[in-house]
Order: C-alpha cells, then structure tokens, then sequence
C-alpha cells in the first residue's frame, strides 16, 4: 500500500514537472508543490491530482452513499471544492489525500441532510425488480441492501471508519492519520461501529 | 479486555483479508469468540458494501467538470483584478499614481547620485542633471552646475579605476602631463596606443580634449579616441577628487601634483565653490601665452579680461593667478588677476582652497549647495 501511495505521488509529480518542462528527479517530490500547482490553477497539475485522488475518493462515497450517480457528482464535487479552498488559502497545508476524505465526508453528511429534509415522495406502487433474477442472487441482494441501511443507522463517524478500513482497504494507521485521530480511538471506533453494525442487521432481519 | 478484544479484532480482520475462513481466526481466541464472532460477521458483511471498480466514463466526467471549474476559477479572477481597477474612481487612481511616482522618483535621484557609469541607476542620475541645468535660466548659475557635472564626471571615473571597473566613458578635461603614450588628462591616467584614434592633428599639453575610452583594471584609461576641444570649453575645474587619495597621495598634495608640471602648465585648483545660485568661480594660476586687447590666452584657454582691471603690468610669459567664472559660451571671464610673484603655482592658492575645493568634489550631493560663498576674486 505504500509503495502504491509512493509510486502514485512520484507519477503526479512528474507529470507536474513534465508540464513544466522541467524534469525534476522523482525523490525530489513534496506535496507542497503539487499544492503550488493547484493554486496557481495549473490544469496539469490539477488534471494530475484528480487522476491519482479521484478514485479513492469515488470508492469512498460510493461505499458511504451506495449510489453512482450521486457518488460521482459528490466525487468531482470535492475536486472543485479542493480548488476553491486552495484559491481561499483554505485548502489542505500537507496531507492532501486525507482533507480529499474529509471533505468527501463531510459533503456526504451534507447530502444526506438535504435528502432527509427533503419531502418523501410517495414510492411508486409497483416495485418488482424490472429484472427478475434467481432466488440466490435475490438473496444476496436482499442481504446487501438490509446491511446498506444497517450501515445508514450508523453515526456519521461510524461510517466514516468503516468506509475508510473497508472500501479503501486502509491500515489502522493510515484511517488514523485521515481522521486525524489516534489509532487506540480508531481501534474503539471501529469495534464500536461493527458492534452497532451488526446489530442494526439483527434487528432488520427480525423486523 | 476491551483493549484486548479490539487488537483480537484487528488481528482476525488482517488473517480474513488474507484468506483465512472466520472460524479458523477465531479459534486463535478462544475466550474472545463469542464477543469477536458478531463483530467479525459485520465486518464481513461491511466488505460486500465495498466495489473495487470505479467507471471510467465517471472520471472522464468528473475530469471534464473540474477543469471546467478551473478555467472559470481563472476567468473569475481575471475579472476580480479588472473590476478592482474599476471601482476606483480614475481620478482619485491617477492623482495616487502620480504621487507614487514622484515619491519614489525622488528616492529613485536619491539613489542614483553615487552610481556609476554602467549602473542601473545611472541613466536616472544624467537625466537629473540635465533636468536641473533645464531649470536654471541664470547662464552662469547654469555654468556653475554644468562644470560641477563635468568635475563629477572625472570623479566617477575615477571612481571606476579605483574599483577596477571596465566602463567605457566620455569625459573632456586639460592634457597635463603626457610621457611615453601614458597622458594626465585633467588628474585621470589615459594610456594612448597605436589604436588610439587622435582626431585632431596635435594635441599637446595644456590643450582641452574630449577622451572617450575605457576603465581598465590597471588603473588607467585605454583611450580609443582623443579629440581637441575650442579653447573656452567647458571643463572641470578640478582633478578628480578620489585619485589622489587612491593613488596615496595626500589631499594636500592634489596641488602638488599640478605643481610638479612646467611652469606654464596650468595648476587647476578650485576656490570654494558655488551654489548653483551664484556663478561657480575658480582661481587658476598659469602662465600668459598671448594678449589680444581683452582676449588674451592662459594656459591655452582663450580668457577675457575686459570686466577687470589688470593690476600692474602683465606680460606674455609672466605667471598669473586669476580669478573669474565660465560664461555660457565657454569663455573664461577673468574677474580678478594679478601678477604671481612666487612663480609656483601648487603654493598660489594653498592648501585651504584645496581643502574646500576637495570637499566641493566629494560627491553628487554636494554639488550645488552647502558651499555659500565665493573667494576667486569676488567678481560675481
């Protein structure tokens, strides 16, 4: 996994420097440059950050929301939003990928708000699936959907963890260094949140 | 045992990622699997949220929107800029400007007065003089400051060799010494060489030239080109002001330099001088090469006698000490000038006019003030 992140920073650096030009040697990168480059709306560099970021970002949401239009809006939305904080000198100072995170999470909380005030429509009558499939894969998907709103039960942080260890596949260490917490706060939040995870499924089931 | 049971947890988690079934890491915690068990289903049950895939043709979008956003994120800030221009009111912008601009100009002549040629700055402090000769009508104050230029022109080449600076310069001043292709031209050291292009037929001591050359590194001037100027042009009044001092001597001894040369040879010593508000004035001792009614020749300057009356009998050949100022046609107007009796000229006008002629010399600023009074004869 690091050598991914490694190589990933290495390839958005050079094209950073490519685009200029200017080949600097790859161990030479810093993050804070590629930051430059976003301030200075280069669209190399912010074609290169999106690139490298975007899918984490996409697989996040989507694990949050279980949505792919929506995970798609709100992924590019957080690349937009990315370049107005660092026009607003509010943008990430170092760790570029966990304020991507954070920002995605908080636009999915955002989300989520307005759908919940939103006013329910009234759910069309017939919702047989279009596509009849096997009872086996009927199942599954029966299963997936009661753990998809088992999962929306969670607190906000709850979800956060889960998306983060599970749907990016990140270590302890690295969802620590995201949520800007410790890993023993990590470990607790993560139990925690399996813990209520699995009960919520118990309690769908019953229902 | 809380502890305990999340580090259980995340051990069971890695070995399932690794491939191990659920019962297999639980039974590497006995005591801890009923509390492990239901956690570790939900973890399992989390993964099937997860999708590795991420649809090409949703980042190509998304790709497209932000550089989208980008480009009006640039344009937005293109017309920041402009409308920030516009909410001033253009006067009030204008008038700001200019006192901007005469504010740092003023710094900016600051700044210029000790450059050098070649400099930055340099062209600035030209252009000042001329602005300032352009503002003064009174044609002797206007000789006055013009001859300060011109002295500062041989302290800035001087101060060009004392740093060993190469520069090529233009300057005008009296051949006064010249031995084997190495002339002193108004106090500054001129190599003449096989190269050099003398534009006029003779040039001899006591002639006034224009030298265009280059400082070189060895403390002298490499002279491309030497021309002889009309008698009564103007000319600085003095050596340079540094060269003596650079070259180890002492102030005292920028006379003795002149008094080392032939007698007739002139010995350019400065009386304090003006501000640009009097008319410079100099005392020169020399020797009298011709008399024509009023216009006679000292030192191969053509001067005018006609504003003063000669004390005691002058002949050609005799040594004079001689006061007045340059008019604006380069002729030297004699206001005061009387029969040297000691002969030498380095002890004519001793050490103090040396002292205030240095002192007048000692850089841009002092030009033009500070010195309130004239000796020379006080013909003004």
């Amino acid at each position: 996994m690091t050598g991914d992140v490694i190589l990933g920073v290495n390839t958005l650096w050079m094209v950073y420097c490519v685009g200029r030009g200017v080949p600097i040697p790859m161990q030479n990168f810093n993050e804070r440059q590629a930051l430059d480059g976003l301030k200075n709306l280069d669209s190399q560099v912010i074609g290169a950050v999106y690139d490298r970021y975007f899918p984490e970002v996409y697989r996040y949401v989507r694990f949050r929301l279980g949505d792919e239009p929506t995970a798609e809006d709100i992924a590019s939305d957080v690349f937009v939003r990315l370049l107005e904080a660092v026009q607003n000198r509010r943008g990430p100072q170092t760790n570029l990928k966990a304020w991507l995170l954070a920002t995605a999470s908080h636009a999915v909380v955002d989300h989520l708000r307005r759908v919940y005030r939103r006013a329910t429509e009234s759910l069309p009558e017939d919702l047989s699936d279009p596509d009849p499939a096997p009872a086996e894969l009927f199942d599954e998907r029966e299963q997936k959907r009661t753990v998809r709103q088992a999962y929306a039960r969670l607190t906000s942080d709850q979800q956060h963890v889960l998306a983060l260890r599970f749907s990016q596949g990140y270590s302890l260490e690295e969802t620590a260094s995201v949520m800007k917490k410790n890993v023993n706060a990590v470990k607790a939040l993560q139990f925690r949140a399996l813990a209520a995870l699995q009960r919520n499924i118990e309690e769908m089931n019953d229902d | 045992m809380i502890d305990l049971l999340m580090d259980a947890l995340e051990i069971c988690l890695q070995k399932v990622e690794q491939g191990e079934t659920v019962e297999s890491v639980l039974s590497l915690f006995p005591d801890l699997e009923s509390e492990l068990r239901p956690v570790l289903q939900a973890a399992l049950q989390a993964r099937t949220l997860a999708d590795q895939s991420v649809p090409a043709a949703a980042q190509r979008r998304g790709r497209a929107r932000l550089l989208s956003g980008a480009a009006e994120l640039r344009e937005s800030q293109r017309g920041l800029s402009k409308r920030t221009v516009s909410f001033f009111p253009r006067m009030v912008l204008a008038l700001s400007l200019t006192a901007v601009v005469v504010l740092s100009s003023t710094g900016l002549v600051g700044a210029s007065s000790n450059s050098l040629p070649g400099d930055q700055l340099y062209p600035v402090k030209r252009t000042w003089e001329r602005v300032q000769l352009a503002f003064v009508l009174n044609q002797q104050r206007q000789d006055a400051l013009q001859s300060q230029f011109e002295q500062e022109r041989l302290n800035e080449i001087d101060e060009l060799l004392t740093t060993s600076r190469a520069q090529q310069v233009t300057f005008s001043g009296v051949v006064s010494k010249e031995t084997d292709g190495r002339w002193l031209i108004s106090g500054i050291p001129v190599l003449v060489t096989n190269t050099t292009h003398l534009l006029s037929a003779e040039i001899s001591s006591s002639m006034p030239v224009t030298v265009t050359g280059t400082t070189g590194s060895n403390g002298v001037l490499e002279a491309d080109e030497i021309e002889s100027l009309q008698p009564g042009s103007m000319l600085p009044p003095l050596e340079p002001s540094h060269h003596a001092g650079a070259t180890g001597q002492s102030q005292e001894t920028t006379t003795t330099v002149a008094g080392t040369l032939p007698t007739q040879f002139p010995a350019m010593v400065q009386t304090p001088a003006a501000t640009p508000k009097t008319p410079q004035s100099f005392t020169y001792t020399g020797v009298v090469q011709g008399e024509q009614g009023t216009n006679w020749t000292i030192n191969g300057q053509s001067v005018s006698v006609d504003q003063v009356e000669v004390g005691g009998t002058i002949q050609v050949g005799q040594v004079v000490r001689f006061g007045g100022y340059y008019a604006g046609n380069g002729n030297f107007i004699i206001t005061s000038i009387e029969s040297d009796s000691q002969g030498s000229p380095s002890h004519a006008n001793g050490g103090d006019n040396s002292n205030n002629g240095h002192n007048n010399n000692g850089g841009g600023d002092d030009k033009g003030g500070g010195h309130g009074r004239d000796d020379g004869g006080g013909g003004d």
